[in-house]
């Protein structure tokens, strides 16, 4: 009996120690946060209290710390107004014409509470406060007028292994939505909202100001937020909700904890209709999936549900398993665009359209790419000011083959009144116009223009993958990019580690892929020059007869500088098919043969897996024209025209 | 009337088919000519590419994207090279609206050159009515700017599309209600013969808003006709494989006959009703220009200017 109740002990005490042992975090916790915000909803702002606990693990005493203030890029003069201004695109402006509209961020206090040097902790007895000793910088361009980074000195460092308690009291005023953040009405998407602190990576602090063109980077830890907010609001947020308490004033506050993220976003709206779901991954944990819909936009609630489903489903296949407990997809209200396609830890904001055509799946495309970041901005965490293809082009690749499998490789993103394009060509089309512009190592903020760091960074990454699929073979490819999240998930991972990664999964040196895709701006373009079959017996006239013998010439012309090896396929009018390699490293290459049949067609990259390639109508050429596709087009065309003509007659 | 008007609007048009005939002819041929300069942009990129066959087994929209794309294809010049024919069959259409309003109006057979010496007697007068009915009809595009100025302020993107749409619903009515005014004009011009066309539009203006409700039901039946076919049309072009264009160049082009069918039809059944309409109201419909007869009051008793000489007895 007394074995027996030792055993029942000996149970109860395991039980929690093997749920703490399966509970191990994730990432090494840098940063805890624990952030109390009250919402005023008429006046779309906030105000908080924020206590960072900072771990020192950078090996080095620290006595300066940068953060990240984002909601003042709002603000006139600000470097993300400049750029905005300058080089115009997606979200930009100010979210206003007068200060009304426009977002700032406050800090009205700050204050060191506590220290720690890695042994032992305590709390100051009285706070130093430090408020006079913050002050804004401008890393990047010096700009005295942006206010997105400040940086505080302490008075003494803290020790390698130490840690540093602050604590931070702030307003918020939210602009109306823009660049990923914002109300429209009664909805709010608070993201960027709380003072970040800075990344100690590769030796230095590294905390940029918020660009046009560039996205986030912060460190890994925990979360605690309580947001109060009006009563008849429904709310979402980063993690896992933990409580939430009526105060009897027509508030009520949530508690929010999250483990393992390193940014923390909330929405609010009482307008929301909540669809809640779930998905078991490969290793048996269950993910709540909490879908936040306007009534607006039921029409899309399936679609959304099915790609967010179906991304688990193939990126657990593909890449590895999500490890959080809960999903959060935020459907943005009505004029709420800015807030849409936007990725924030284990929360998505998606995207559609009042009577999207289902044939567009412009509302699944969205879904699953901002999922697809959970893996990259998310769990691996690039560096997505320094090297934003690392997140958006390797999620585009990762789009690209997720939707691809869930929709078609032809029509993962249209398939409609007979017309069609899958994702990877969509990519393609995206990399084109900008392909020899910039770098996709070039700094987010650096690009010649937004169009370029659309092009380059999304559409030309994955161009670059889905063409390394042509030299190393696709599934090398899809192990490479698992192989990637698995040993690099929750660090902070550099393009170098990315390209060692591969060049190790596929088993050779690509470094001549990278120098020329991926840190240069060569562009791939290869053609058929010319192709002839002329009569091999120079006497035979112009009639040529039966069983002739012809000499046929094919030459194949690199016109970019990008060099590698292609192949070309010939084909003659008696059935023969020859298959010829070329290493493309002269400029033009003439191929040969006599036999007694004519050419028909020579085609370079005939397995079309060059999707550099930057122009796909000279890789081919038939020797007799065929102007079906002609026809076709010119006779919509005609019809196009006939049709204007009868509209305007209908005036007449 | 307005019933017997709609049956009488397609018999007309059927007995002439002939001007049917001609005017799809001509939108044709200007279609066809149109596609000169895209034949030659697209034949020097496409004929001799393998990839073309992606546009002709299915309709690869990255390709022609691409193509788009490309410097090779000029898309200003395309459009130069080729909206101007619809601007001709504009001119077409406003040239012979005359001829086909006489034909139907006699409802016999013109000959050639009838058709086109009463085009041209009754050209001025319709481009002069085509003036004026840019008026109204520029009052429905600020109408139509206006509903979408309030539909991009709402904020539930639902109400905003039945905003729109009740925006789009009434302004093709409005537009309807003008063209069904002008088309009377335009037959009044013919059946009376009308010089002073400022009047002439006004006064169809009267006829129409005293019959409107005959009128707008015409116009709507015929309209709801041609909608029916165009939708009907657009979904059998939608099931044709991708590879047989020639079928489907073929289902749009009767599409686009239909169309052209429908618009004839309003004007055909305009005419017939107009013709009901003179009879039924002889006075208000005709303006007589023969001069009322003046009655001559007799002249008053002039006083003698010299008083009459005696009788002599």
């Amino acid at each position: 009996m007394r074995s027996l109740r030792l055993t029942f002990l000996a149970i109860l005490v395991l039980i929690p120690l093997l749920s703490i042992a399966q509970q191990a975090p994730l990432s090494q916790r840098i940063v805890v946060y624990n952030i109390d915000a009250k919402y005023d909803a008429k006046a779309h702002s906030l105000d908080a209290t924020e206590t960072l606990t900072y771990r020192n693990l950078t090996g080095k005493p620290l006595d300066r710390f940068p953060f990240h203030l984002y909601l003042n890029a709002f603000q006139p003069g600000s470097t993300f107004n400049e750029e905005s201004s300058r080089r115009g695109g997606f979200r930009t402006g100010m979210g206003g014409e007068d200060n009304n509209g426009r977002g700032f961020i406050d800090v009205k206090q700050f204050e060191v509470i506590g220290m720690g040097d890695g042994k032992s902790k305590f709390n100051f007895p009285t706070p130093q406060n430090l408020t006079d000793k913050m002050k804004f910088v401008a890393p990047d361009d010096g700009n005295p007028k942006d206010r997105t980074v400040m940086e505080v000195q302490l008075p003494q460092p803290i020790a390698p292994g130490g840690e540093v308690t602050f604590r931070i009291t702030f307003h918020d005023q939210f602009p109306e939505v823009i660049a990923r953040t914002g109300y429209k009405g009664d909805f709010l998407l608070a993201g960027q909202w709380f003072p970040k602190v800075g990344v100690w990576w590769r030796g230095a602090w590294n905390c940029h100001q918020f660009h046009l063109n560039s996205e986030f980077f912060a460190d890994f830890g925990t979360f605690d937020v309580n947001l109060t907010v009006p009563e008849n609001y429904i709310d979402g947020a980063t993690g896992v909700k933990t409580a939430e308490k009526k105060n009897g004033n027509g508030t009520k506050t949530v508690s929010y904890h999250a483990e393992d993220v390193h940014d923390f976003a909330w929405t609010v709206d009482p307008h929301y209709i909540v669809i809640n779901d779930s998905y078991t991954t490969s290793a048996g944990n269950k993910v709540a999936i909490r879908t936040l819909m306007h009534s607006d936009h039921m029409g899309s609630a399936d679609r959304y549900r099915d790609a967010t489903l179906g991304s688990l489903k193939k990126f657990d296949e593909f890449y590895g398993v999500y490890p959080y407990s809960t999903l959060t997809v935020v459907d943005p209200a009505s004029g709420g665009l800015q807030a849409g396609g936007m990725e924030y830890p284990t929360f998505i904001t998606a995207g559609t359209a009042f009577g999207l055509p289902k044939g567009l799946r412009e509302a699944e495309n969205v879904t699953e790419h901002e999922f697809g970041h959970q893996y990259w901005y998310g769990m691996v965490a690039t560096n997505e000011f320094e090297d934003a293809w690392l997140d958006e082009g390797i999620n585009s690749y990762t789009e690209a083959k997720v939707l691809n499998a869930l929709y078609g490789t032809d029509t993962s993103t249209l398939s409609m009144f007979g017309a069609t394009l899958g994702n990877s060509e969509q990519q393609r089309i995206a990399y084109i116009p900008a392909a020899d512009l910039d770098p996709m190592t070039a700094n987010a903020w650096d690009y010649v223009n937004g169009n370029s760091y659309g092009s380059i960074t999304y559409g030309k990454t994955a161009t670059v993958l889905l063409t390394l699929e042509g030299i190393i073979g696709e599934a090398k490819v899809q192990q490479a990019i698992r192989t990637w999240f698995q040993r690099y998930k929750f660090t902070h991972p550099t393009e170098e580690d990315f390209m060692k990664t591969v060049n190790e999964v596929a088993g050779q040196d690509l470094s001549w892929y990278w120098d020329q895709a991926v840190k240069g701006t060569a562009m791939l373009d290869y053609r058929v020059m010319s192709a002839t079959s002329i009569n091999a017996d120079p006497n035979a006239g112009f009639k040529a007869k039966k069983g002739a013998s012809y000499d046929t010439v094919v030459v194949v012309h690199r016109r970019g500088d990008f060099v590698m090896p292609v192949h070309l396929e010939v084909k003659f009018d008696n059935g023969d098919v020859l298959h010829e390699n070329w290493d493309g490293k002269d400029r033009w290459h003439r191929f040969r043969w006599t036999k007694n049949a004519k050419l028909v067609s020579a085609e370079v990259d005939y397995t079309h897996q060059l999707l550099l390639d930057k122009d796909s109508f000279n890789n081919s050429y038939r020797a007799e024209p065929n102007d079906s596709a002609t026809r076709k087009i010119t006779s919509y065309w005609m019809i196009a025209i006939q049709w204007l003509g009868q509209m305007l007659a209908w005036l007449t | 009337m307005a019933q017997g008007s709609v049956g009488r609007g397609w018999s007309l048009v059927w007995r002439h088919s002939r001007i049917l005939g001609w005017v799809f002819a001509i939108n044709l041929l200007l279609g066809l000519a149109s596609t000169t300069v895209p034949r030659v942009e697209f034949q020097k990129l496409l004929d001799h590419s393998l990839i073309s066959d992606r546009l002709v087994n299915g309709f690869d929209a990255g390709v022609l994207i691409e193509a788009i794309m490309k410097p090779d294809i000029n898309i200003r010049a395309l459009t130069q090279g080729s909206v101007p024919f619809a601007y001709l069959f504009f001119f077409f259409m406003l040239f012979i609206t005359g001829g086909i309003l006489a034909a139907y109006r006699e409802d016999r057979r013109l000959t050639t050159g009838e058709f086109f010496e009463a085009s041209g007697g009754y050209f001025w007068r319709m481009v002069r009515i085509f003036l004026f009915s840019l008026v109204p009809l520029g009052v429905i595009g600020i109408v139509f700017a206006i509903v979408l100025g309030i539909s991009s302020q709402i904020d539930n993107e639902q109400t905003a599309f039945y905003v729109r749409l009740s925006g789009i619903i009434l302004c093709v009515i409005l537009v309807l209600l003008v063209r069904l005014w002008f088309d009377v004009a335009q037959v009044r011009a013919v059946a009376q013969n009308e010089h002073g066309m400022f009047h002439n539009v006004m006064r169809a203006l009267v006829i129409s808003l005293k019959a409107l409700g005959s009128l707008l039901w015409i116009y709507l039946c015929i309209s709801i006709v041609g909608w029916i076919v165009l939708a009907l049309g657009l979904w059998l072009w939608s099931k044709v494989p991708g590879n047989h264009f020639g079928i489907s160049w073929l289902v749009l082009e009767l599409v686009m006959l239909s169309q052209l069918f429908t618009r004839l039809w309003q004007r055909a059944a305009s005419v017939s009703w107009y013709g009901l309409y003179a009879e039924e109201h002889p006075a208000a419909a005709v303006e007589f220009t023969t001069p009322q007869p003046i009655e001559i009051p007799e002249p008053p008793a002039m006083p003698p200017i010299m008083p009459p000489p005696p009788e002599s007895s």
